[in-house]
Order: structure tokens, then C-alpha cells, then sequence
């Protein structure tokens, strides 16, 4: 057993790490490994959480109001400092708010590109299923897990009310639960299903959505009981969510 | 709701990239955050340097936060922590250590019975030697590599290392010995 596998050699590693006495290229050296090797980043986790509590200990100073204006600028968001949120205070997205706390492991990593352009027809006898899917898409996006992996890919027509969902890769989940797929039009909307997500990569559906395909749109992964959702919004952990940007 | 579970859920919304929530994050936590930064950089210029840097690193990283393995306060306290301590440790400390010395208050003396640790932390540290307690309580809260505690204690390197060492192994015994 080398000194890397060794469980009290991690976990003084971790506790180190934690605590700020690893330091130098020996700390640069456990940051790397704590992006592959899941079981250390929960000891640092573990250490983090107690030794957190020390913190308590130190009183608050107020930060000078250059801090959050520079804030401000380093993200680009100046100019909407006196409109911070469409979203702060509306009932809606709070109460979607309350079901993306739950979840485990909420992401939003949006891969919104538009890959072209062309007039838009859709081709098609307007009947369901996917093969009806104009393939002259205008947009796509990836919903990823956590370590950058494409989940499911959506694609839609800018405008139009529809969508063409692909499994990519089904997350395992247990046996008595499923996943369902959650269309969010914009900031004051509630949470559409529009899919019980297959286990099966590369199945394809169409879908109608309530409001037009575009930026602002989100569609999020919930975990729920086998067949879906009991009620009409989430109710169980928010997995995966991912805003289209345009 | 509890505070923990509203800043949780504002980093939710953080993470779907709502500046709204992310204002009111800031409001909530940046006085804590600074107070522990000013500890460990101990010049006000370079602590609110550390806590931007740490809200970039938070809004960029929101989608990293999992509530089941961390509490909001718990990840964002480690953004800003280990951040401060980078950037101490490139540019060396500013004010030597020996200066320092009258301005900060001993935490590790009146520790254990600070009624703002969980019972099962302070019981922990209390059963500790008193130099691990120390040594241990001075790096995290002071941010001190194993040498400036060396400095500070007037100890040999070699003897403060295993001080941390045996506290933190120690600790772990106490605090259960399995992760979170």
C-alpha cells in the first residue's frame, strides 16, 4: 500500500488541506487529485465542515461597498444593478427555488450555441413522435452531470413551441425512481414536465413546449417516484438544470 | 426556514445564474466572510481583495454546490479561505509576524466553552493537549503554515508538526472517525 492509498495518510492529507498547513506544490499536488478521487474530496468535506465551525468564532467586519461594485464589474453586471433579478421575489421560481435545495447535485452548466441559422420550415406532416422533428435545427444545448458528461441533448427552433430530446447518458438511479425532465419558460413560470427520461441513450422524443424555445428557457432533471411526479412540479431533488443562453 | 437552508437555496438560484440571489447572498455572508479574512491577511485592503475573488470563484462555482455534502456557509467559507491563504502565501506576509503578536487575541485559551461551536467540536478540542489545541486552532484561524507556527510557539518545526499531526488524528477519533 503506498502513502496515497494509505486511509490515515488521506485522511491527515485532508485534514491538512483543510486546515491550510498543506501548503507549497505538496497542496497544488491533493487539489489535483481532489478533482478525480471522489472519497477525498468528502474527507476534505468532512474537515471542512468541523473545522469550519471555528469560524463562528471570528467577528463579522463589514466589507466596504467598492467590494461588491468591483464584484459587480469583474461579472459584467454593472448595469443592472438597479434591476438585480427578474427572478428575485417572484412566486414561481421561488417556489422551484424550494425544490433545486434539496437536490443533490444541482447543475447548471449551459452549453447554449446556436449552430446555425436558416429559415425555418418545419417539413413535416405535423404528426407526433420523432421523426416529425424538422432536422434543420437552429439550437442545441447539453445538460451535463457534475464532471462535465452530456446527460441529454435538447434542440430547438428559436420561437417555435418544441423541442427534440436525446438521452445521451441515463444517470442510475434506483429501481423505484425516475427521472423526470421539467421545461421552466422563464422566470415567473412554474416548472411543465415534459419527460419521464428513458434509460436508454439515444432514444429521441418531440416534445411541445408551453412557451417558445429561446434564451431564458430552462429545463431541469428531477428524481422522482417510478412514473413521475405525484403533484404538478417537482418534488423530489433537482439533479440537473441548464438555462439556454442564445 | 433557517438561514442555512435560505442561503442554500440562494445559491441554488445563484447557480441558474440569478444576480438577484446572488446580491442577497452577499449581503448575508460577506461580514462573516470578511471577518475570518481579516484574521488570516490582517490588512483590510487584502482581505476585501480575497473576498472579491472569492465571490467571482462562488458565482462561477455555484453549480458545484451540493447541498446534501455541505452546508452553504461550510463551501463558501472554504472558497474564501483557501483563496486568502493563497494569496498571503505568494505575496509573503506584509507584516511580520513579531508585530502581529499584541494585536491578536489568543482563540485557543477560552475556546472550548464558545457557546458559537457545536458542543461535540468544543468537547473535542478540550480533550486535546493544550499545544495541539493551539497549534491547530492558530492555523485555521490565523491561516499559519506550519513554519509561523513555529515562529509564533517558539517551538521547533519538527515539534509543531506533530503537534497538528497527533491534534487533528486526535480530533478525528473524537469526532466519530467516519467522513460526513
Amino acid at each position: 500500500m503506498t502513502t496515497r492509498h494509505d486511509p490515515v495518510i488521506r485522511d491527515l492529507l485532508a485534514a491538512e488541506y483543510a486546515l491550510g498547513t498543506l501548503h507549497g506544490a505538496a497542496r497544488a499536488r491533493f487539489a489535483r487529485m481532489l478533482r478525480s478521487d471522489r472519497e477525498l474530496a468528502e474527507l476534505v468535506t468532512f474537515w471542512e465542515t468541523r473545522l469550519g465551525q471555528l469560524g463562528a468564532t471570528v467577528p463579522a467586519q463589514s466589507p466596504s461597498a467598492a467590494v461588491w461594485k468591483a464584484i459587480q464589474k469583474r461579472l459584467g453586471f454593472e448595469d443592472s444593478a438597479d434591476h438585480p433579478s427578474i427572478r428575485s421575489g417572484d412566486p414561481a421560481w421561488m417556489r422551484f427555488g424550494r425544490y433545486l435545495v434539496s437536490g443533490m447535485a444541482l447543475i447548471a452548466l449551459v452549453v447554449g450555441v446556436q449552430i446555425s441559422a436558416p429559415p425555418i420550415t418545419d417539413g413535416t406532416d405535423g404528426s407526433s413522435g420523432a421523426t416529425a422533428f424538422n432536422e434543420e435545427l437552429v439550437a442545441e444545448m447539453v445538460i451535463r452531470n457534475e464532471w462535465g458528461g452530456a446527460q441529454w441533448r435538447i434542440r430547438g427552433i428559436p420561437g417555435e413551441r418544441k423541442a427534440r430530446l436525446e438521452v445521451i447518458k441515463h444517470p442510475p438511479v434506483a429501481e423505484d425512481k425516475d427521472l423526470e425532465m421539467w421545461f421552466i419558460a422563464d422566470a415567473s413560470s412554474a416548472p411543465v414536465s415534459i419527460w419521464i427520461c428513458p434509460d436508454n441513450p439515444g432514444e429521441v422524443v418531440d416534445v411541445t413546449l408551453d412557451a417558445p424555445f429561446g434564451e431564458g428557457v430552462t429545463f431541469a432533471v428531477s428524481l422522482e417516484p417510478k412514473g413521475g411526479s405525484p403533484g404538478p412540479g417537482p418534488t423530489g431533488p433537482v439533479l440537473f438544470a441548464s438555462t439556454y443562453t442564445g | 426556514m433557517t438561514d442555512a437552508q435560505h442561503n442554500a437555496e440562494l445559491l441554488s438560484r445563484v447557480a441558474l445564474r440569478d444576480r438577484g440571489a446572488f446580491r442577497e447572498l452577499y449581503e448575508n455572508t460577506s461580514s462573516h466572510l470578511l471577518g475570518g479574512l481579516m484574521r488570516i491577511c490582517r490588512d483590510r485592503p487584502l482581505a476585501e481583495e480575497a473576498l472579491q475573488e472569492a465571490y467571482i470563484q462562488i458565482w462561477n462555482k455555484a453549480g458545484e454546490f451540493n447541498p446534501e455534502r455541505a452546508m452553504a456557509s461550510t463551501w463558501m467559507s472554504s472558497i474564501a479561505r483557501y483563496r486568502a491563504l493563497d494569496m498571503i502565501r505568494k505575496r509573503r506576509r506584509e507584516v511580520p509576524l513579531e508585530d502581529q503578536a499584541d494585536n491578536i487575541p489568543d482563540l485557543s485559551a477560552e475556546l472550548t466553552a464558545d457557546p458559537r461551536l457545536e458542543a461535540e467540536l468544543g468537547r473535542c478540542l478540550s480533550e486535546l493537549e493544550q499545544e495541539q489545541r493551539e497549534a491547530v486552532v492558530m492555523a485555521y484561524v490565523e491561516g499559519y503554515t506550519h513554519s509561523e507556527l513555529s515562529e509564533r510557539l517558539a517551538t521547533p518545526l519538527g515539534t509543531v508538526k506533530s503537534w497538528v499531526r497527533r491534534g487533528l488524528l486526535a480530533l478525528k477519533q473524537c469526532l466519530g472517525g467516519a467522513a460526513a
